[in-house]
C-alpha cells in the first residue's frame, strides 16, 4: 500500500503500475496526482503556465520512467515528488536563472482575498524570488517541507538521503533563506 | 537484506523539529491555499498525456533475427488464434465480448480538407489512424467533413469550415467545446454528452442535436431527437425539444426558443448530417413528421401536442429586455382566429398555462405586453397561449427567454488605457481605470500576434485571467514569454462579476537581451 501527502486516502499500487498501459488507471492517477503535484509546482515558481507546463512534463517522465519504479526505495508519492522538484529545477535552468520573478494572480488571488491581504501576497512573490536564489538542494526540501507539506520521513525518501540529512538540509536552507531575507520585506516577520 | 527505505524508517526525526524556527513560521503564514487547475489546461494535458502513455506502450520495435525468424510462425498462431475467438463463441453459443472502451476517439468519415491539433502542436492533416483523444482539436476547410466516432458510440459530425475541441472523453461521458461552424451531435443513450461554447452550455443524453454559430455573436441549437438542455451562464438549463431551435445572443441577456421552421430543416449541412443518421440506422426525429412541400411553416415536435398544425392559426411571439423591463409583442396569422391572449411566464422550464398566467387580453386588438416586475439577474421564459375563437382551444406561441440585467452603477464613460513594454526578462504591462468607483478586479487577456513556427505558443493562443484588485493603477510583469514572440495585450474592467469595459488592445514584442 503506498502513502499519501497528509494522510490522505492511499492510492492502490496495482493502479500505479496499471498506469503504464491502461488508459483508466492513468485517468485515475492523474485525477489523484495532478491538483497535489500543480499546487506544489505553482507555490514553487508562482506562475500559472510556468507551473501548467512543468506539470505536464513532470507527468510525462512519471509515464514514461513507471517501469522503473522501485516500490522498496520510495513510494510512489514521494518519487512524483521527486520528479516534479527536479522538473523544476531543470526548467529554471534551461531558461537560465532569475532573479527576478512576477508572482502569478492566480496564486496571488488565492493569498489576497480583499485588498488589505496584498501585502501578504507581494510577501509571498518576495519568498518566491527568494526560494529561487537558494541551491536547488535546499529550495527542493523547503519546498516539499512547506509547500508539499511533507513529514521529513517524506522528504528524505524523496530525495534519497536520511532523515537526519533532511532534517539538517532543511534547518540550513531556513538559515540560507533567512540571510537572504535579512533587510528586505521580509526581515520585520522573522 | 535490508532495502533502503526500510533503513531511513529506522532514524526517526521528531517531524516538529522546525516548529520554533522563524523563517518556517513565516514560510507557514504565507504561502497560499491550493489552486485549482484550468479545467482546458487540465484537458489539454490529459489528452497529451494519453498519447505519451501510447507511445511509451508501445516503445521501440526491434528485432533479433531469431525473432525474425518467428515472426511467420507467429501470424499463423494469431490468425489462428483470431479465428477461434471469433468462431468458438458461436459455436458455443457463447456471447462476444466487447474489448474494453478506450478513452480516445477515431475519426470513421473524412472528406476534403480535415485538420488536428493535439495538446502544444500544430495543425496537421488528420487521417483515419488519428486516436482523437481530450485536448485535440479538429477543424474543417470549405467543402470538408469529419466524423468522429466516440468509443461509447457517440458520434459528432463537424460540418465544412467548423472547428471543435474534444475536451473530456471517458466511459459514460462526452465534453465537446464548439469553437466555430456547426457541429452535429448524435449521443448514445446514458451518456453524458455537453457541447459548450463560451459560457451556453448544451447537455444531452440520448438525442441528436446541432450546435452552430455561422451568424457572430449567435447560438443556434437545434434538437433533431428527444430533447436538449441548454444553460447559459450558471442559469438554470432550459429544455430544448425535439423540433425546437434556441437562438442565444450571446452578448446580450436574451435568447428564443420556438419551432424550427422547414426552412432551416431543408438546409444541406443539416440534411447531410440527418441523412448519415438515416444511412446508420439511427431514428431521424423531427425528419420524420415533416412535409418539405410546404414552405416556412414551423416543424412540429410530438411532443407538443398543442403546437399549431399546419390548418390552424399560429402567434409569433417576439421580446426584448431593458434591465427589469421585458417588452413583448406577438403577431397572429389570422385576425380574428383567436379570442382571447394570455402572457405566461416561468423560470428554469417552459411556461404552462393555466398555471403560469401573469395577464390576460380578451381584446385581441391588443398585440404587444410589458412586464416590468422581473427581478435583476434572472432569467424567465415568455410564451402566449391563445384561445382559439371557435373552440376555445390552447394555441401557444414560441418561447423567449430573457434575462433581467444586473444594474450597473457605474458611468458608461468608464475607461482603461493600457501600455506594454518590454524587458529584458520579460514584457510589463500596465494600466490604469478612469471613471468608475468599484469594481473588483481585471481580467486580463493575452494573445500571441506573432511566434516562430514551431512555437509552443502558436499564433493566436490566448490566456485569460482574473486578477483581484482595487487599484487604478495596476501592473502586470509577464515572464511567461518566449524571445522571437510579439504578443498583445487588453484588460476588462470587472464590475459585479462582468467585464464592464475593456482597454484597447496592445501590442510589445519580447527580444531577450
Amino acid at each position: 500500500m503506498l502513502k499519501v501527502v497528509d494522510g490522505q486516502a492511499a492510492f492502490p499500487g496495482s493502479l500505479v503500475r496499471e498506469a503504464a498501459t491502461s488508459v483508466d488507471a492513468l485517468e485515475r492517477l492523474c485525477d489523484h496526482y495532478i491538483p497535489k503535484i500543480y499546487n506544489f509546482i505553482l507555490k514553487r515558481v508562482g506562475s500559472v503556465p510556468d507551473a501548467e507546463d512543468i506539470t505536464s512534463i513532470t507527468f510525462e517522465k512519471v509515464i514514461v520512467n513507471l517501469g522503473s519504479f522501485d516500490e522498496t526505495r520510495a513510494s510512489f508519492t514521494t518519487w512524483i515528488y521527486k520528479i516534479a522538484a527536479n522538473s523544476v529545477t531543470d526548467f529554471y535552468r534551461s531558461r537560465g536563472r532569475r532573479k527576478e520573478s512576477s508572482l502569478d494572480d492566480e496564486v496571488a488571488g488565492a493569498i489576497a482575498g480583499d485588498v488589505d491581504e496584498l501585502e501578504r501576497a507581494d510577501l509571498y512573490m518576495v519568498l518566491v524570488d527568494l526560494m529561487k536564489q537558494l541551491p536547488p538542494k535546499y529550495a527542493e526540501a523547503l519546498s516539499m517541507r512547506y509547500f508539499a507539506g511533507m513529514r521529513v520521513q517524506e522528504v528524505a525518501e524523496a530525495l534519497g538521503i536520511t532523515e537526519s540529512a533532511a532534517s539538517k538540509r532543511i534547518l540550513r536552507g531556513l538559515e540560507d533563506l533567512r540571510k537572504l531575507a535579512e533587510g528586505g520585506p521580509l526581515d520585520r516577520l522573522i | 537484506m535490508f532495502s533502503r527505505r526500510k533503513l531511513y524508517k529506522g532514524i526517526g526525526i521528531d517531524d516538529g523539529f522546525d516548529e520554533n524556527v522563524p523563517m518556517a513560521r513565516v514560510i507557514r503564514e504565507l504561502v497560499p491555499e491550493d489552486s485549482k487547475m484550468d479545467s482546458d489546461a487540465r484537458e489539454r494535458m490529459m489528452g497529451h498525456l494519453l498519447s505519451v502513455q501510447r507511445g511509451a506502450a508501445r516503445g521501440p520495435v526491434r528485432r533479433s533475427p531469431a525473432r525474425r525468424a518467428l515472426v511467420p510462425a507467429l501470424a499463423f498462431a494469431l490468425v489462428i488464434a483470431i479465428a477461434a475467438a471469433v468462431i468458438l463463441p458461436t459455436f458455443l453459443g457463447g456471447k462476444h465480448r466487447s474489448p474494453a472502451p478506450r478513452s480516445v476517439a477515431g475519426f470513421q468519415k473524412l472528406v476534403g480538407d480535415v485538420q488536428v491539433r493535439s495538446h502544444g502542436a500544430t495543425w496537421k492533416k488528420a487521417t483515419m489512424e488519428d486516436a482523437v483523444a481530450a485536448g485535440w482539436s479538429v477543424r474543417t476547410g470549405p467543402a470538408s467533413f469529419a466524423t468522429v466516432h466516440f468509443p461509447d458510440g457517440s458520434i459528432m459530425r463537424i460540418t465544412d469550415g467548423s472547428e471543435a475541441v474534444v475536451t473530456r472523453i471517458g466511459s459514460g461521458y462526452v465534453s465537446i467545446r464548439h469553437v466555430s461552424g456547426s457541429t452535429y451531435h448524435r449521443v448514445r443513450k446514458g451518456t453524458t454528452y455537453v457541447v459548450t461554447n463560451q459560457d451556453v452550455s448544451s447537455r444531452a443524453r440520448g438525442t441528436a442535436f446541432n450546435v452552430e454559430n455561422r451568424v457572430p455573436g449567435h447560438l443556434e441549437i437545434l434538437t433533431i431527437e428527444s430533447a436538449v438542455e441548454v444553460a447559459i451562464g450558471k442559469l438554470e438549463p432550459i429544455k430544448v425539444s425535439q423540433g425546437e431551435v434556441m437562438t442565444v445572443t450571446l452578448a446580450e441577456n436574451k435568447a428564443d426558443k420556438q419551432p424550427v421552421s422547414i426552412d432551416r430543416l431543408k438546409d444541406g449541412r443539416l440534411m447531410s448530417s440527418v441523412q448519415q443518421d438515416a444511412e446508420a440506422g439511427y431514428p431521424t426525429g423531427v425528419y420524420e413528421n415533416v412535409d418539405f412541400s410546404k414552405q416556412t411553416t414551423p416543424a412540429t415536435s410530438p411532443e407538443q401536442t398543442t403546437q399549431p398544425t399546419a390548418t390552424q392559426p399560429t402567434i409569433q411571439l417576439e421580446g426584448d429586455v431593458a434591465e427589469t423591463n421585458a417588452t413583448l409583442n406577438w403577431t397572429v396569422s389570422a385576425e380574428d382566429a383567436f379570442r382571447e391572449f394570455i402572457l405566461l411566464r416561468s423560470e428554469g422550464s417552459e411556461p404552462e398555462y393555466p398555471a403560469d398566467e401573469i395577464a390576460s387580453y380578451s381584446d385581441t386588438s391588443i398585440s404587444s405586453a410589458s412586464d416590468n416586475s422581473m427581478t435583476a439577474g434572472h432569467t424567465y421564459q415568455y410564451r402566449i397561449a391563445a384561445k382559439l375563437a371557435e373552440s376555445g382551444d390552447i394555441v401557444y406561441s414560441n418561447t423567449v427567454v430573457l434575462k433581467a440585467a444586473v444594474p450597473q452603477k457605474q458611468p458608461d464613460e468608464a475607461s482603461v488605457s493600457i501600455s506594454a513594454n518590454p524587458a529584458p526578462d520579460g514584457i510589463n504591462v500596465e494600466w490604469s481605470v478612469t471613471g468608475a468607483e468599484t469594481y473588483s478586479g481585471f481580467e486580463f487577456e493575452r494573445v500571441v500576434e506573432k511566434a516562430p513556427a514551431g512555437s509552443p505558443t502558436p499564433e493566436g493562443t490566448t490566456t485569460t485571467r482574473r486578477i483581484q484588485s482595487g487599484d487604478v493603477f495596476y501592473s502586470y510583469f509577464d515572464s511567461a514569454v518566449l524571445p522571437g514572440h510579439t504578443y498583445s495585450y487588453r484588460v476588462g474592467l470587472i464590475v459585479n462579476g462582468t467585464v464592464m469595459v475593456y482597454s484597447d488592445w496592445t501590442q510589445a514584442e519580447f527580444v531577450r537581451k
